[in-house]
């Protein structure tokens, strides 16, 4: 597992794709900082942007689009083997395969995590109000639940339909989750962002364990095809 | 059997009685008191007494008084919380005191105390709806029985041990006060005090009292800074750190991550190590750099009254804080002038931040206020009291006008009004001084700022009246709030001397 990860993470590094998704993200959020961050001096009661909302909710459709990117195939990190190819190209258990790709991710998103803490401590130091740790947190649990399902359809020979599938649940996620009664809100990411509610994160450990268990069985369905068709 | 059943018998009420008695002396006693022998009087400052008895086991834990005001149904609910921490060793007992202004009939006063661990040991809600509690409420102090009928008043008997060592307006409830010999020492000065707030006092060997309420409403109070101060801070600047430096530092940030991912051919661990590197020591520099934003954008303004009566060595205060910060956080405040109370302002202002008020249980504490400062949230504070201020004035030959400041502060900029004219003074400091009226030039007020803005709103609400006189000035103090938390901070006091005619 340890050679899938290493290997995994290597590729993902060394791609100038990646490299480029990352640096284009980080600016991306310094844009947002220099456009919504206070000036020098307000008269007292004037509004005063929430920053750190703001650049909390860009950094969650950033790591969205990142933890997609990062799991559904190689889009990005040209080396990158994905599950399909390590389930039919390669003797690796199906356990290793998918627990390999999926803390290979895991690991490449904290180093993301920590390369946007500089922008989000000044942030939340100039907003209103904030908690990074609820944040992050959220953004977190998020991510690694949907990057499950991204791994899922890396197992699938024709990725585009899949994908555009989990776009559109997620944007009607988005948009008809916000006006429902508790604690089915609790499912809408951008309300948890706003109001943070740690019953919320259920949804999303819920939500993991499906994704896996699917990607789970889908690479077992793979070794048995490879294994029938090597027997053959 | 027979002799075994009586034994048990006789025995059965010895060990209830025995236990009962014996668990009561290991736990804790606690006792509830709201008002003055359980009177009290809406518009008025009423006292909360808790008496807490520790028996074998020492008791740590909190009380807190809640408040609410304000109607549901236009959503203007304020609840505000007095607090005190109490930490009593075992065999001992204290009186925790705490004043709490009535105003709004609709809500009850909840008192509570808590345990260290947050567990709820007593609870008494009080329902504040009875029509009584308009009633006068006259105090006697003395053992001959009062010569009055009750009737739309309420009488009580006080113990002269209350009157001593208290803030004086723990009288506030009562509308008169009948002694029963005249006071001296301690109990004369906190009564002396309390006339000058307003209180009517009977010293002995009347016969027949007429009696009369001309004690108003002290709470809300008859002077209201809000608007005067939320308008002052509200033109206040908030500073705030430069965001043309923070960009910059986070541009070259930026700059670094690139040249160490696409310039540098190294191993990828060590190009991990560095960009995490890179990042925590940005993160350190930046959240140094803008830390202190926060505690430096909180903004004060307070405004003072001083009003006194010629010959009164006393004066009233009034006094109307805002606070502000556009950032969301908790504001400490504290003072340590046992007359003096501090509320929460905002009849009108919706958005008024939430209060907890900690008052001094001792000469040695101070009084705390927490203020949790929101964007949308202003903290707002009124003030009453009563403080020593000994001025004392002296016409000769209608055109030598003598002060004698015998109070600890000077008085600047002075002013004396006198039939609808000003005429400027200049600074009254301590000890004698002699102006010649006739020589000084009428003038007119004319002051730039905040202080204008007080003096004109002080004319404005008919707080100075143009058809007395006075001696008007200004005091520098800031003894009123002290906060570590606050380094913008105005704080202007208005002296007003009443001169009789």
């Amino acid at each position: 597992m340890s050679v899938i990860v290493w290997k995994d993470l290597e590729a993902k590094i060394e791609s100038p794709g990646m490299l480029r998704f990352l640096g284009i993200s980080i600016f991306i959020l310094f844009l947002l900082f220099v456009i919504v961050a206070p000036g020098f001096q307000r008269v007292a009661g004037s509004f005063i942007p929430n920053l750190f909302l703001v650049v909390s909710i860009g950094e969650f459709f950033i790591f969205l689009i990142f933890a997609f990117v990062s799991t559904t195939g190689n889009t990005l990190a040209e080396d990158e083997r994905t599950i399909r190819d390590l389930a039919l190209g390669s003797d690796f258990s199906q356990l290793s395969i998918v627990f390999g790709k999926y803390i290979s991710f895991i690991l490449h998103f904290i180093l993301f995590l920590i390369l946007t803490l500089p922008i989000n401590l000044v942030s939340l130091n100039l907003s209103p109000k904030g908690d990074i740790k609820d944040t992050y947190i959220l953004i977190f649990v998020i991510n690694a639940s949907l990057s499950s399902w991204g791994l899922f359809i890396s197992t699938m020979k024709d990725k585009r339909f899949p994908i555009l599938l989990l776009c559109f649940l997620l944007i009607s996620l988005m948009v008809f989750t916000a006006r429902l009664s508790y604690p089915w809100w609790l499912i809408n990411p951008l309300v948890l962002i706003l109001d943070y509610h740690p019953l919320g994160l259920l949804y999303y450990v819920f939500i993991l364990a499906l994704g896996l268990g699917l990607t789970l069985w889908r690479t077992s369905y793979l070794k048995r095809v490879k294994d029938e068709t090597r027997a053959n | 059997m027979f002799r075994s059943i009586f034994l048990l018998i006789i025995l059965l009420p010895v060990l209830f009685l025995f236990s009962g008695y014996a668990f009561s002396q290991i736990g804790t006693n606690i006792q509830i008191d709201l008002g003055i022998n359980g009177l009290i009087r809406m518009g008025r400052w009423n006292p909360v007494v808790v008496s807490i008895r520790t028996f074998g086991i020492p008791f740590k834990g909190e009380i807190v008084v809640e408040i609410k005001e304000g109607s549901i149904i236009l959503e203007n609910i304020r609840t505000t919380n007095l607090k005190a921490k109490v930490d009593l060793p075992i065999y001992s007992k204290k009186d925790f005191l705490f004043l709490v202004p009535l105003s709004d009939v609709r809500h009850p006063v909840k008192i509570s105390v808590f345990s260290e661990d947050g567990k709820l040991i007593k609870t008494k809600d009080y329902e504040i709806k009875s029509l009584e509690m308009r009633w006068p409420i006259i105090g006697f102090v003395g053992n001959n029985v009062l010569p009055y009928t009750e009737r739309d008043v309420r009488v009580t008997v006080l113990d002269p041990e209350m009157i001593l060592r208290k803030p004086f307006i723990i009288f506030d409830p009562l509308d008169l006060l009948i002694l029963e010999s005249p006071p001296e020492g301690e109990m004369l000065k906190n009564i002396e005090e309390w006339i000058s707030w307003g209180g009517n006092v009977i010293v002995g060997g009347t016969k027949e009292i007429s009696f009369s309420s001309s004690m108003g409403d002290t709470y809300p109070g008859k002077i209201d800074f809000q608007e005067v101060v939320v308008d002052s801070v509200d033109s206040e600047v908030v500073p705030l750190p430069s965001k043309g430096f923070i960009s910059l530092l986070l541009f070259i940030y930026i700059l670094a991550f690139v040249i160490v991912f696409y310039y540098l051919k190294k191993f990828s661990w060590i190009k991990i190590l560095i960009a995490i590197l890179l990042s925590l020591s940005f993160s350190l520099i930046l959240f140094d750099f803008t830390s202190s934003s926060k505690s430096n954008s909180v903004i004060m303004t307070q405004f003072t009254l001083m009003k006194g009566k010629q010959g009164n060595p006393y004066v009233t205060i009034y006094t109307g804080t805002a606070i502000f910060s556009p950032y969301s956080m908790p504001v400490q405040l504290s003072y340590n002038l046992q007359d003096l109370v501090f509320w929460v302002g905002g009849g009108k202002e919706k958005n008024v931040a939430k209060t907890t008020f900690i008052p001094a249980q001792n000469s040695q504490e101070e009084n705390k206020i927490l203020v949790e400062l929101s964007s949308d949230r202003k903290g707002i504070l009124r003030g009453w009291g009563v403080e020593e201020m000994n001025v004392k004035l002296g016409f000769f030959e209608n055109s030598i006008l003598q002060l004698e400041n015998n109070s600890p502060y000077p008085i600047r900029e002075a002013y004396l009004l006198h039939n609808g004219k000003y005429r400027y003074l200049g600074d009254i400091k301590q000890g004698r001084t002699k102006f010649d009226i006739k020589k000084i030039k009428l003038s007119t007020v004319r002051i730039e700022g905040d202080k204008g803005r007080f003096l004109s709103w002080a004319k404005n609400s008919d707080i100075i009246l143009m058809n007395r006189d006075y001696i008007l000035g200004w005091i520098d103090n800031s003894f009123l709030l002290n906060s570590a938390d606050i380094s913008n901070k105005e704080s202007y006091t208005l002296y007003i001397l009443e001169i009789k005619r």
